[in-house]
């Protein structure tokens, strides 16, 4: 009997994207308090950073549902 | 049991590879032994032997022919703890086949993988079938070549996971997606719909360097680094913020400002010298709305002006709060230095004390603007300064504007007020009025007092403006004036004047009133005071003058008139009327000073038609004074006719109120007959005495 490297990848993936998830919020709460209070204009890498973390959490959710649909029987 | 069969089953359950290949090495039979019911592969599933697995599975799964040998019981109970109700359908001693043990163990995934490739004994597919009918409570279906079987339930760890990622991903999605659209809400798109916010310097920075179309302030700000000056051609409003600029700004705020600033406050302080203005260097724009502070500490110069250099566009609505000690030393202002466009609605407070600590030459100073050759209105100024000159050069001091060849209209200075000077002249509103130059409805409330001691200095205190070659109406004096020479030693060609309006005036001054006093006092130089203008030149019609005119000579000549204090040959001074106290003092037992005063001028060497006085006297001669006062004028030059062997003055239709110490409406008359210069007794030519204020009243001349 082998491993299941599908599950396994899933969490891996999920851990990965957790943490980058947690990065990104991160980011943009001080972004955001920064604006707001006026110490900071918008980072030039705020936009494709965020694209980034919707294009990451849409392949996650595609991902599970992936995982849902071919995992082991 | 055997040795070698325990080693063997010992060798399965600690998944032991290498004995387990000795073992089978030595005798190969061993790979078809079952251990009661159960082949080697099924113990390899069920003790999970992956090493063993992986070198003898492929081999163990086509063997069909069993060697039996001793069921191991704890094998069994192994087994049957999973199996559970299954175990019945081995009672007879069926084997427990490695794809049944699969099933039993519920590797359904690894199950449904090799199924199609392992040895089927009969009765596998319908074994297969119970057991997860039993166990599981599925379906299934299995023929010789394919087992379909149902998705194993996810286990609850797995739920939770699958759910998390599911939940994550869908709120990251809409955060993301949400934060995407929307920053352009928290910072702004520069656009007029959605301006771009600023809540602090950076972004102040950032807006103004890259010229945003649009910015909006949404916090105060301040200054907390030396401030750049940039052009800017964008809107930026305030939202009735500050920006406090504590000192940063010694380059100004601005250089050219070509766009839109409103709403918005500015705070500066200065601590050193202006050679730059605080605000813009240039307006092509529109500033409007602004309420601008500047505070001073210690004594400032101001190169050009300490707020703006040039004014092309629109300023309007702006309030301004000055407080400041400035040392003068070129023509400048304290808020605007040029003004070529619009600029109107100022509210402005000055608070200074000024000097002029070396310069040498013709100085003019403002309050709000150097050089107005635009357009000047509906501001109030309320201005408590004082201006200590050097008596080095001329110096000029009002509180609208040093120099006007524009429009300046409905602009006051407030109750209150006050501009003292020494040697520096000074005017509520203007100081030149240049022959282009328009001045309209103004009014002084500003006390205006200039009193030297300096024996080099005409001090000259006007209500509205210093010197008028332009036009001058509709403006009004309310504001008490001061000129004051009190120098021990005189020089007979300096003066000392004052008027209500206009202090010396070479172009038109109609429809003009003055309810301020107006006082003039020299020990040892002449005198000009007028209700209206102090020396009139050109013309002057329909003035009115309602205040007290006092004039004080030490020992020299003095001219005190309602309306103008002296008016000069080709002159003249037409519906015009003058109430209020015409007061003369002389004291000198040594000088005879000639002393005139009269109800219109005091000395007329041009024209008066059709005025009125209706003037109280009062006189003081201490001395050896020659003292003329007259209904009209206290002296009128004449025109001496060869032919007709009369004097002519140019004196027509006037009224005066007869009051006991007059005797004349002209009281004396100057003229010159041949080479003869002759000083005569007054008359009444073209000047009626009235009895009782209401015969005056009657004529056509007066008016309210």
């Amino acid at each position: 009997m082998k491993r299941d490297s599908f599950k396994l990848s899933f969490y891996l993936i999920l851990s990965a994207v957790v943490l980058f998830d947690a990065g990104y919020l991160a980011f943009l709460g001080i972004q955001i308090s920064q604006i707001k209070i006026g110490a900071a204009v918008l980072y030039p890498f705020f936009r494709p950073l965020t694209l980034a973390a919707l294009a990451v959490n849409a392949a996650l959710a595609g991902y599970t549902l992936l995982y849902l649909m071919v995992r082991k029987k | 049991m055997e040795e070698t069969f325990v080693r063997l089953l010992e060798a399965v359950k600690e998944d032991n590879a290498g004995l387990f290949s000795q073992l089978i090495d030595q005798k190969k039979a061993l790979l078809s032994v079952s251990f009661g019911r159960f082949p080697l592969l099924s113990l390899c599933y069920l003790y999970r032997s992956t090493k063993i697995l992986r070198g003898y599975e492929k081999i163990l799964s086509q063997i069909t022919q069993f060697s039996p040998a001793e069921e191991d019981f704890l094998s069994y109970k192994k087994f049957r703890s999973y199996a559970g109700r299954c175990m019945r359908l081995y009672r007879k001693g069926r084997f427990i086949y490695p794809l049944e043990m699969l099933a039993v163990l519920n590797e359904t995934y690894y199950l449904n993988k090799v199924y199609p490739y392992f040895n089927k004994p009969a009765g596998t597919a319908e074994h297969l079938e119970k057991i997860y009918a039993v166990l599981r409570g599925k379906h299934i279906k299995a023929d010789e070549k394919s087992i379909l079987l149902p998705r194993n339930p996810l286990r609850p760890r797995q739920k939770l996971l699958v759910a998390a990622a599911l939940m994550l991903s869908a709120i990251l999605i809409f955060v993301s997606a949400y934060a995407m659209d929307n920053i352009r809400f928290l910072t702004g798109e520069g656009t007029e719909k959605n301006p771009y916010r600023i809540a602090g310097e950076v972004q102040l920075i950032r807006a103004l360097e890259d010229s945003f179309s649009y910015c909006v302030l949404t916090k105060d700000i301040t200054l907390t680094q030396k401030w750049t000056a940039v052009d800017f051609k964008g809107t930026l409003d305030g939202g009735g913020h500050t920006i406090y600029a504590e000192g940063h700004t010694s380059e100004g705020f601005f250089k050219t400002m070509s766009g839109t600033i409103k709403n918005t406050s500015f705070d500066f302080f200065v601590s050193e010298n202006v050679a730059v203005p605080l605000l813009a260097a240039q307006n092509i724009g529109t500033m409007t709305g602004l309420d601008v502070n500047v505070k001073g500490e210690g004594t400032t110069e101001i190169a050009t002006a300490l707020l703006l250099i040039q004014n092309a566009g629109t300023l309007s609505d702006i309030s301004l709060d000055i407080q400041c000690d400035a040392d003068i030393h070129s023509n400048s202002s304290l808020f605007l230095y040029q003004n070529q466009g619009t600029l109107s609605g100022v509210t402005a407070r000055v608070l200074g004390n000024f000097r002029e600590e070396s310069a040498a030459e013709v100085l003019y100073f403002s309050s709000l603007v150097y050089q107005n050759t635009g357009i000047l209105s509906d501001s109030t100024l309320y201005c408590e300064a004082t201006y200590m000159g050097n008596a080095d050069g001329d110096a000029y001091f009002a509180g609208f504007a040093a120099i006007n060849s524009g429009k300046i209209e409905r602009c006051e200075t407030s109750e209150g007020s006050f501009i003292r000077t020494d040697t520096v002249d000074i005017a509520g509103i203007i100081t030149t009025n240049e022959a282009t130059g328009t001045l309209s409805a103004c009014i002084n409330r500003a006390e205006i007092a200039q009193t030297t001691s300096s024996d080099q200095w005409s001090p000259n205190a006007a209500g509205i403006v210093t010197s008028n070659s332009g036009a001058v109406t509709d403006c009004v004096n309310a504001g008490v004036l001061r000129a004051e020479q009190k120098a021990p030693s005189g020089n007979k060609n300096l003066i000392a004047f004052a008027a209500g309006i206009c202090a010396e005036n070479i172009g038109i001054l109609s429809d003009c009133q003055n309810t301020g006093n107006v006082f003039v006092l020299a020990e040892h130089y002449e005198i000009y005071a007028g209700g209206i203008s102090g020396i009139n030149r050109a013309t002057l019609a329909k003035s009115k003058n309602s205040a007290d005119v006092y004039g004080y000579s030490g020992d020299r000549n003095a001219y005190v008139g309602g309306i103008a204090g002296y008016n000069t040959s080709n002159s003249r001074i037409t519906g015009s009327g003058s109430f209020g106290l015409i007061s003369l003092e002389y004291n000198s037992e040594v000088q005879n000073g000639y002393l005139f005063a009269g109800g219109i001028a005091g000395g007329n060497y041009g024209g008066i038609h059709s005025c009125f006085a209706c003037c109280t006297f009062a006189y003081t001669l201490n001395g050896a004074g020659t003292l003329r006062v007259g209904g009209i004028s206290g002296l009128n030059y004449g025109e001496y006719s060869y032919f007709t062997n009369s004097v002519y003055l140019d004196s027509e239709d006037n009224y005066y109120l007869m009051q006991p110490n007059l005797s004349f409406g002209i009281a004396s008359i100057y003229y010159q007959k041949f080479t003869q210069s002759i000083f005569d007794e007054g008359n009444n030519v073209g000047a009626t005495a009235a009895e009782t204020l209401e015969e005056i009243k009657s004529t056509e001349v007066y008016w309210e």
